[in-house]
């Protein structure tokens, strides 16, 4: 039985939900956080600012700047919408909010596709990005994109995100244990997840041998999600070395102001998800020297947000855009960026995304990251579907650790939930920086204990409140692969 | 054109022709929301029953062709979301958020065999079902309203000038027609093909361009391959829905009805659910020494558990039932894929990245060990079921074939499982190679492309993605066997739907009517003797009248009024003689139960019922010759009766001697059966042979 075989049943379950709330249009809202409005609760919208149910949600937070989307069902019909509908600007106290709506896209049916995951790195090197560095990564998530969406491959990306962990792995380290060694929480490393279907394995290691490929040519060291038997995500195979020298090499060809960036704009593009359409927003940006230090990719409710911190060269002093340039079709957003970075040739287009609308912030100040001694702590744990409340399971998980004697400052970097039948079920991560004076061989015992700890108090905590006793199901741990079965998705 | 292509135009081509037999609207078709939500959310149900905790069915043999199935259903309504529940609710005007009464599907069922079902909950009590007419009115409404997002969707509908824009925006009447047959193909199936007028056809109407116009979109929004909203638009038009009414305030409950009559597979009407015609011979001529049967249905997506009863009259013995399912179907297939592709690439990545060939080939290899760790287990299951049946009719246990010899290295055994043989034996050592040695490492000195290619090649020879659970019901006239969902990994779930075939084969076991009719033969035999002796026709005289043939002079009526023993009439006793022929084979024959052979019973008891007609029609020859022929005259007669009766203990002899033989067989070399199965008992494995009776469930549209 081919893939196809499972569409039905999808596509069957999309229709019957956007059927249920009155209308075929999905309504989201995309927030830019600024760095000081980074500190705000994380709650969902309540179904009083809220149309309807909040079915999904990706939170992306970095140390200067932020993003947090969340969509849901319209309660408005809008069958007579053309696609994506015009998009509201205003301030907000979370930031900047966007809200719009587009009508479902149920031709992008991919949860039962095969989740493959790549990561590149820049060795263990943190994600201490300058204007140079920036150009490269948008050229590398470039052609990274472009394999996916190759002839051969023809793959949706589940997930693009930079900064994350970047994987290290000492054999027999400590003795006789795993060999995971805790992690620095943001690195200069992408994460690649494409959503290749099962009877494509000739796309699956074509989009491979694309990634050796580009890995070998910018010197980038790159884990291939194992694969066996049992294997969960977080666990990683090294298919290719990092090589410092050809790296060193390719920042020497590239042409950037020295320095690093001061000042970044907070983008987000977005419209109906399809193969492809990342690939042209990145390529448009690659090619007109548009460098970008921040990115995540992901679909929610078939649409696609692609956001991005784009970075503004050193020593140039922008304009911010007008008002009513803050919302602009895909097409001239990626020329205001361009024109933003210097850029003076051809017109760009976006042939796989025309459709799409980008959201326009800042620009905010940027400082390079100066957390890179931090943990990461990956979180999962499940909530009833009516609770606008279940994400705030992270503000009680950053409080509980940072009342710990270890810890001296703790923040979220990346939260996905999604609405899976009868629950919601959500997945995070988390850095902490430790008080100093721990020896490196006591981490493991330490983290352990913080989790276990955290995990215990948080769950105790939140059984406690709820009325009918019921539990999140938190699992909290310093190794990803130790929650066990997740999918890029934040479907299990 | 291949396969793919001919499926795919058939769906598409299921709706034009309903384009062109649908009068065209003048008006758009009404619309209910409530009517869609519920629709649509009866369809996306059905099709996963994600409600559904436990799927049991009880079958029982009406006839040899005839099959009934009562189903029992455990519901979990805790799995539906509140807005499941709303969109389900029973009354249009029930606004709570939680409906007092909901729309439950329970399963689905091809239309040709539609009935009234009765669906009784715990209580016996009958609950409501939906109208056939009532359930494909919203599937319609659900259906028009999906095609319409699919059209919204498109993003050549928002682009100027295009067909589609078009259809959306200005040809409302291709429109409507459109949704008009979406409405009617659900109400009324798929009909046979109408001609189409062309629009270059002279005199050519309005309505014929309309047509052509709506005609031509549809090709247009579904020309991509595989599109699932003809999957979904083909399922609803073939099948009907089960959908009941179920209190909402229990999230628990057990449902039980009766599922209409199935019919056994005869026809050949293609594409249908009957396309697997055979020759069968008609039932008189069929000589079975076990009826045997198989039972195909689906287990929708989200049913993690199933239960098979078969129960048959007391009469008969289940002599073997086993349940194979392809649970393991999708990761097998993925991995004859994976294995095929890494064939294919194997050079380019020894040459750009040998880390990453290691790395696939050893994926590889820990999903072909799993694969072989769980047929492994399947398989010594059924060797103990097989010891289990032995138990009950001899001391002597089966004796299987001993373990293959382990190879002496990896490389080997990589070679070895390449080639023809016991595949599911090379597995299994694979796998303990796998955890007790690390000799798999370095796979790229031990697996060749050639080698992957004949591992793929074998793996799907020997059906390995076919599972086995074997019968655990203690009765002797029922079988009852259970299935689980198990995953094969994080990284190859499946959300397909799992075909199970459950096959089972019937005997008439002592005490059985072969038995009956052994003791008639040897009463016939016995009279038959008693008879040359009461003549004084001894061995000799027989022997004689064998090489001389019959004298051919017919007795005299003179010779009988003499009385006494006449050489030239009858015997004097001959009344008597022929009364006691042909009253003792008479009443014994009356005292027989011999079943219609429509039966399953009479199907397994045609050779016994021929063996005694057989007797007493010698018997009866014999009688007449007594009447009719000359007491010196009767050796002849009564040496051929006893050769005919020589010839039927002796085929009553090689019967027995059949069924012993059968009763010993280790594995049934049947269709049904996985072939690595067969090949792991049988020496050397026949060509599969298929059923007495074959039943199914699946419909062409089955794999939606």
């Amino acid at each position: 039985m081919s893939r196809a075989g499972q569409r039905p049943a999808e596509l069957a379950t999309v229709l019957a939900q956007a059927a249920s709330f009155g209308g075929p249009a999905v309504a989201f809202e995309v927030v830019h956080r600024t760095r000081e409005h980074l500190t705000t609760p994380l709650a969902m919208p309540s179904e009083s600012d809220w149309a309807g149910i909040c079915r999904e949600t990706l939170v992306f937070d970095l140390p200067s700047a932020g993003f947090r989307v969340h969509t849901g069902f319209a309660e408005s019909p809008a069958s007579t919408m053309a696609g994506l509908g015009s998009l509201d600007a205003r301030p907000c106290a979370g930031g900047f909010s966007y809200q719009g709506t587009a009508s479902l896209n149920p031709r992008f049916l991919y949860d039962s596709s095969r989740d493959h995951e790549l990561l590149l790195s820049v060795g263990e090197k943190p994600w201490q990005l300058d204007h140079t560095d920036s150009l490269l990564m948008t050229r590398i998530m470039a052609e990274l994109a472009a394999g996916a969406a190759s002839d051969e491959t023809r793959s949706p990306i589940l997930l693009l995100q930079s900064p994350v962990a970047p994987f290290r792995n000492w054999a027999n380290w400590p003795e006789n244990q795993s060999g995971e060694p805790p992690k620095i929480a943001r690195g200069a490393a992408i994460r690649l997840s494409v959503g290749v279907d099962g009877d494509n394995s000739e796309g699956r290691l074509a989009l491979i041998g694309d990634t050796v490929r580009i890995a070998r040519e910018y010197g980038l060291q790159l884990h291939l999600g194992d694969r066996r038997l049992g294997r969960v995500r977080g666990e990683w195979k090294q298919a290719v070395q990092f090589a410092p020298d050809r790296y060193a090499e390719k920042r020497g060809e590239v042409e950037a102001a020295p320095g690093d960036p001061g000042q970044a704009m907070l983008v987000t593009f977005v419209g109906p998800a399809r193969v492809g359409s990342s690939a042209s927003v990145l390529e448009a940006l690659a090619n007109s020297g548009v460098g970008v230090l921040a990115v995540t990719v992901a679909s929610l409710q078939e649409l696609a947000f692609i956001n991005l911190v784009v970075a503004v060269p050193p020593g140039s002093t922008p304009r911010p855009p007008m008002e009513d340039q803050r919302v602009q079709s895909a097409v001239e957003g990626v020329n205001w960026l361009a024109a933003l970075c210097g850029y003076s040739g051809e017109p760009l287009t976006v042939p796989r995304a025309v459709d799409y609308q980008v959201c326009l912030t800042g620009p905010v100040p940027w400082q390079a990251d100066t957390e890179y001694k931090a943990h990461p702590l990956w979180l999962q744990w499940h909530a009833p579907v009516s609770k606008h409340e279940s994400l705030t399971v992270i503000d009680d998980v950053i409080l509980e650790l940072l009342r710990s004697d270890i810890v001296s400052d703790a923040q979220l970097d990346y939260c996905r939930s999604r609405m899976t039948g009868d629950g919601r079920i959500c997945s995070a991560k988390v850095s902490v920086r430790l008080v100093s004076g721990i020896a490196e061989d006591d981490l493991p015992d330490k983290l352990s204990v913080l989790c276990r700890a955290t995990q215990a108090e948080v769950e105790w905590k939140r059984t406690t409140q709820d009325p009918d006793g019921r539990s999140v199901g938190l699992k909290v741990a310093w190794r990803e692969r130790w929650l066990g079965r997740v999918k890029s998705t934040g479907v299990v | 054109m291949a396969v793919g292509d001919q499926g795919r135009n058939g769906q598409r081509s299921i709706l034009h022709e309903a384009i062109w037999r649908t009068p065209v609207p003048s008006s758009p078709p009404a619309s209910d929301p409530y009517r869609e939500a519920l629709g649509l959310n009866l369809l996306a149900l059905a099709l996963r029953l994600d409600h559904v905790d436990r799927l049991s069915e009880s079958l029982h043999l009406v006839d040899s062709t005839h099959m009934t199935r009562s189903v029992a259903v455990d519901i979990n309504l805790a799995r539906l979301t509140d807005a499941q529940r709303k969109a389900l609710r029973a009354s249009p005007h029930d606004t709570a958020a939680k409906p007092k009464s909901i729309w439950l599907p329970l399963g689905r069922t091809a239309r040709t065999d539609l009935a009234p079902i009765q669906v009784k909950d715990s209580a016996g009590a009958m609950l409501t079902t939906i109208t056939h007419r009532a359930t494909v009115r919203a599937l319609g409404q659900g259906l028009r309203r999906a095609f319409m997002i699919w059209l919204d969707s498109n993003p050549d509908a928002h682009r100027p000038g295009h067909e589609l824009q078009r259809l959306r925006h200005t040809l409302y009447r291709s429109s409507w027609l459109i949704e008009a047959a979406l409405t009617n193909l659900i109400e009324n199936g798929s009909q046979p093909a109408v001609r189409h007028q062309s629009v270059s056809d002279p005199g050519v109407t309005r309505s014929v361009q309309i047509r052509q116009t709506a005609h031509e979109a549809v090709d247009i929004l579904f020309a991509a391959p595989d599109n699932p909203f003809l999957s979904l638009l083909e399922m609803v038009s073939s099948e009907h829905l089960l959908v009941v009414e179920v209190d909402a305030s229990q999230d628990h409950a057990v449902l039980r009805y009766d599922a209409p009559v199935l019919p056994a597979l005869e026809s050949d009407t293609q594409g249908s659910r009957f396309a697997k015609r055979r020759w069968r011979p008609p039932s008189w001529a069929s000589l079975e020494h076990e009826f045997t049967v198989t039972y195909e249905t689906v287990i929708p997506r989200a049913v993690n558990s199933y239960h098979a009863t078969v129960e048959v009259p007391e009469e008969l013995r289940v002599r073997r039932l086993l349940m194979t399912s392809d649970n393991d179907a999708y990761a097998v297939r993925l991995l004859i894929g994976d294995m095929h592709a890494l064939a294919d690439q194997y050079e380019t990545l020894a040459a750009t990245a040998p880390n990453v060939l290691e790395l696939e080939l050893q994926a590889i290899v820990s999903r072909a060990a799993e694969l072989g760790r769980r047929r492994h287990g399947d398989l010594a299951a059924y060797h103990g079921y097989v010891r289990a049946c032995y138990r009950t009719f001899t001391h002597r246990l089966p004796k299987f074939r001993s373990p293959a010899k382990k190879p002496p290295d990896a490389k080997k055994l990589c070679h070895d499982l390449g080639t023809p043989g016991r595949t599911l034996e090379r597995l299994w050592q694979l796998s303990e190679l796998s955890e007790t040695t690390d000799d798999l490492r370095e796979l790229t000195t031990k697996l060749t492309p050639e080698i992957l290619t004949n591992w793929a090649e074998q793996i799907g020879t020997a059906e390995l993605h076919l599972d086995i659970h074997v019968d655990n019901d203690p009765r002797e006239n029922a079988g009852h066997t259970h299935w689980s969902r198990r995953s094969f990994g994080p990284s190859q779930l499946s959300a397909e739907p799992v075909k199970a075939t459950v096959y089972a084969a019937f005997v008439d076991d002592p005490p059985s009517l072969a038995a009956s009719v052994g003791r008639l033969l040897f009463a016939v035999v016995a009279l038959v003797v008693a008879l040359a002796t009461f003549l004084e026709i001894g061995p000799s005289d027989l022997a004689h009248a064998l090489v001389d043939g019959p004298k051919g002079t017919p007795a005299t009526a003179a010779g009988t009024a003499q009385g006494g023993v006449s050489p030239s009439g009858p015997i004097s006793t001959a009344d008597a003689l022929v009364t006691i022929l042909l009253l003792v084979p008479g009443l014994l024959l009356s005292r027989l139960d011999i079943p219609s052979h429509q039966t399953v019973l009479g199907r397994l008891r045609l050779f016994s019922r021929y063996v005694a007609y057989a007797a007493v029609s010698v018997a009866t020859g014999l009688a007449l010759c007594v009447a009719t022929r000359r007491n010196d005259d009767l050796a002849f007669p009564l040496v051929i009766s006893l050769i005919l009766l020589a010839l039927i203990v002796a085929f009553v002899l090689l019967d027995g001697g059949i069924k012993a033989y059968k009763r010993r067989s280790r594995v049934p070399n049947k269709e049904a059966v996985p072939r690595w199965l067969i090949a792991d008992i049988r020496r050397k494995p026949r060509p599969k042979r298929r059923t007495a009776a074959e039943f199914s469930t699946v419909g062409r549209s089955s794999h939606v």
